[in-house]
């Protein structure tokens, strides 16, 4: 097992370094003058050892990665004082010896693989190019060793793998597939740019589980392109910490999480929500009673805060009051192409909850599980197969027409991408009070006003009413789709992973607003996430989806504490960061049965303390 | 609907453009308003088509979801979120068509389905003027000219269009 405290000075035996980058620094020429991207970074990777860039978007660690590889754009400018791999002086290189170096000598795995591989090429041929390019092998010996690498990056049933096209693999496959590819030359150094970020948690784990057995069987240097600090935390041996183009903190995961110099790096491990999980003080609503002077919404003069109400009215009104919103067996079957084996499938199959007045549900499960589509039922923008939804006791299941509009008037949404959820061509304060003239409420005038009251409800400035979307950024517009649904004061907000789309301290911002929001307007919430760990911070109940089935129902604290369902302990187990602080595991061991691992037939063997 | 409405689009875009506008002139009559109409429904397939790939593209995004939640009415949504999104491509389009539409106006009156002689048009100006082109070739040079050069500018505005539309 690798330790990651070992110092990487060479007279205390580290390893070799493969890689070494001194003074680099990369600039885009824009039409509005020089952007620095990266300015004077330097590191190195030694054989055999996982280093980390950690940082928020825009923080240059992707640029230094690109710029490592010479995969930037031509707008850019590289600059460095040195940059050496093994024998190489990469600073130096041609183009055409970058060429025979890429695949070769540095292996790259890209972030998304449903969109990095060639959907018309079977997966042994596009395995096998990279041997073919750099005359590793013919075509008669490629085969052979193209099955051995997919092998090597853990998928089962290799033979079958290279003879099949990328669509008919998941999205665990397919990163494998590209592990494969990078690691097929024998390169010495494999650069990882956010390879499982776009993965399930349970899957995210399985891969970089296999990267690290990959770099010790081969002795690989890895350089790890993250945002996540869990799972830098989980995996390096050093991790280095980018801000705005910069190196703000360099050392081992105990140094950087443990002891943390930099501010910044301090804020982005208080955000970190897989981090807080594993800390154990995780929930917000906890920090948010303690703190209630943090509150983001102002105190008093608005008509609307009729429902603005006090703990104690709450929790009266919560026992008298039915659930806000209840499902009893709810179930969708989606018709299937004709041809397919079943006529239908099943995305939501018996789904029931019930969210009590002013509490948080969360909806936890992976991408399938039919949490989405539940959430769409919800809102009655799909219609149930069969089951009942009641919002506040009232069977809403087939209204229409008025009926079906007062329902929209009571129940909003927030969705999860916030740069595809506000209508372009619309100005911020057109996005707020397109519920309220939909709905006709209030005038102009009033309308305006009530647009400024919403922005300043979720801390945006007043000036930000007359700007467009494009202008604003993530966090801010996610700020603006929250204000919109609170525009007519609806009793249920449906949020649709309304942080995943964030960096981590934009998210614990828009976690902490959300919370706020709750607390003083008595908001109930049906959260939808595929991340316990946020979860973890802002719910008071969980239900876990699989399949679209309830797995498991529970308090927030039952579920993480003592989860009855293997499948539950499997995503707990799955959440990155767990071996900050306690002793480092490569791995934790999973369940022998542990339902995650099915959908991959053969279980991969989990390697012991070595 | 839909499939009625794509089939006949289909149906008009098998037909060659000038030999529909010939065919319907033929059927209407002689005349610079005719003439307009027939160049004019050469066109509708194309045009239909663009709006209908666009509509269906904006009405899968999530602020089209968004404002449904929000309690707009369907001609609402329409009229407001749908349709200022997908009508930029085309006004690309028509921009672009606008010249083709000179062109295919210009070939009408050339071969006299157009404005009638008292009345000037560019297309009769050149097919007056080229029984003198030996004597006085500008009388058809000219108007050709200015043809090309309308086509041009057409074609320029709405590239012009395009780019500004795609950088926003």
């Amino acid at each position: 097992m690798t330790v990651g405290s070992h110092g990487f000075n060479a007279a205390d035996g580290a390893p070799r370094p493969v890689l070494t980058v001194e003074g680099l620094s990369v600039s885009y020429e824009t039409s509005r003058g020089t952007v620095d991207a990266v300015q004077d970074i330097s590191f190195h990777v030694g054989a055999g050892e996982t280093v980390a860039i950690v940082g928020e978007s825009g923080s240059g660690k992707s640029t230094t990665a690109h710029a490592i590889v010479r995969l930037l754009p031509a707008s850019s400018r590289v600059g460095a004082d040195a940059a050496v791999l093994g024998d190489v002086d990469l600073v130096a290189a041609s183009d055409a010896e970058f060429t025979r170096i890429r695949g070769r000598r540095i292996g790259l795995v890209p972030q998304d693989p449903t969109v990095s591989l060639n959907p018309v090429t079977r997966i042994g041929a596009q395995v096998a190019e990279v041997l073919l390019v750099h005359g590793l092998a013919d075509k008669r010996t490629a085969h052979a060793r193209v099955v051995e690498a997919l092998a090597e990056a853990g998928l089962p049933d290799p033979e079958l793998r290279a003879r099949q096209y990328p669509h008919e693999l998941s999205g665990g496959m397919r990163q494998r597939v590209l592990i494969a590819t990078a690691l097929i030359g024998r390169p010495e150094l494999i650069v990882a740019d956010e390879p499982t970020s776009a993965l399930d948690v349970t899957v995210q784990r399985q891969i970089l589980d296999q990267l690290d057995r990959v770099r010790r069987d081969t002795g690989t240097g890895i350089l790890l392109i993250t945002h996540d600090l869990g799972v830098a935390a989980d995996r390096a041996d050093r991790i280095l910490v980018m801000h705005r183009g910069r190196l703000v903190e360099a050392g081992t995961p105990d140094e950087v999480l443990g002891a943390p110099r930099d501010p910044y790096t301090r804020r982005l491990i208080a955000a970190a929500p897989s981090l807080s999980v594993h800390r154990g003080a995780a929930s917000l609503l906890a920090a948010e009673s303690q703190e209630p002077q943090q509150s983001e919404a102002p105190a008093s003069g608005l008509a609307w805060q009729a429902r603005s109400r006090t703990d104690e009215q709450a929790e009266r009104d919560a026992a008298s009051r039915p659930a806000v919103l209840e499902a009893r067996d709810l179930v969708k079957e989606f018709a299937l192409p004709r041809g397919s084996a079943a006529a239908t499938q099943r995305a939501v199959d018996g789904v029931s909850f019930a969210i009590p007045h002013a509490t948080t549900l969360a909806l936890v499960g992976e991408s399938g599980s039919g949490k989405t589509t539940t959430a769409r039922l919800a809102l009655r923008l799909t219609e149930p197969t069969s089951g009942e939804i009641l919002l506040d006791g009232e069977d809403v299941t087939s209204v229409r027409g008025r009926h079906l509009r007062d329902l929209r008037r009571r129940v909003q949404l927030v969705q999860q991408n916030p740069y595809a959820t506000l209508n372009p061509r619309l100005s911020v304060e057109q996005l707020v009070v397109d519920p309220l003239r939909a709905f006709g409420v209030g005038d102009r005038r009033s309308r305006t006003q009530r647009a400024a009251e919403l922005l300043d409800v979720v801390a945006l400035p007043v000036s930000a009413l007359h700007r467009r979307p494009s202008e604003l950024s993530g966090g801010q517009r996610q700020r603006v789709a929250i204000a919109r649904a609170l525009a007519i004061s609806p009793e249920l907000l449906v949020l649709d992973e309304p942080v995943s789309a964030l960096d981590v301290s934009i998210q614990h911002q828009i976690l902490s607003l959300l919370v706020g929001l709750q607390r003083d307007f008595g908001l109930t919430y049906l959260f939808i996430s595929h991340d316990l760990a946020v979860v973890r911070q802002i719910a008071h109940r969980v239900a876990v989806l699989r399949t679209g089935r309830v797995v498991e129902t529970g308090t927030v604290d039952e579920i993480f504490d003592s989860p009855r369902d293997d499948y539950t302990r499997a995503l707990i187990d799955a959440i990155p960061g767990g071996g900050v602080g306690t002793t480092r595991t490569t791995t934790t061991p999973t369940t022998r049965d542990s339902p995650a691992d099915l959908s991959h037939p053969t279980v991969l063997p989990h390697q012991g303390a070595s | 609907m839909d499939d009625v409405i794509m089939r006949a689009a289909d149906v008009l875009l098998a037909i060659p453009g000038l030999l529909l506008s010939l065919a319907i002139i033929t059927a209407l009559g002689f005349g610079t308003v005719n003439v307009a109409i027939a160049v004019g429904a050469a066109s509708i397939a194309s045009v239909a088509r663009i709006m209908r790939s666009e509509v269906l593209r904006v009405r899968s995004s999530p602020y089209i979801e968004a404002a449904y939640t929000s309690g707009n009415r369907w001609v609402r949504v329409l009229g407001r979120h749908v349709l200022p999104n997908a009508i930029g491509p085309v006004i690309v389009l028509a921009v672009l068509e606008l010249g083709g539409a000179i062109l295919a106006v210009s070939a009408l009156s050339f071969l006299g389905y157009g404005a009638q002689p008292p009345l000037a048009e560019w297309g009769s100006l050149v097919a007056a003027g080229r029984d003198y082109l030996r004597y006085a070739w500008w009388l058809t040079t000219f108007p050709g000219i200015v043809i090309a050069l309308t086509v041009l500018a057409a074609n320029r505005l709405s590239r012009a269009l395009d780019s500004d539309r795609s950088s926003r």
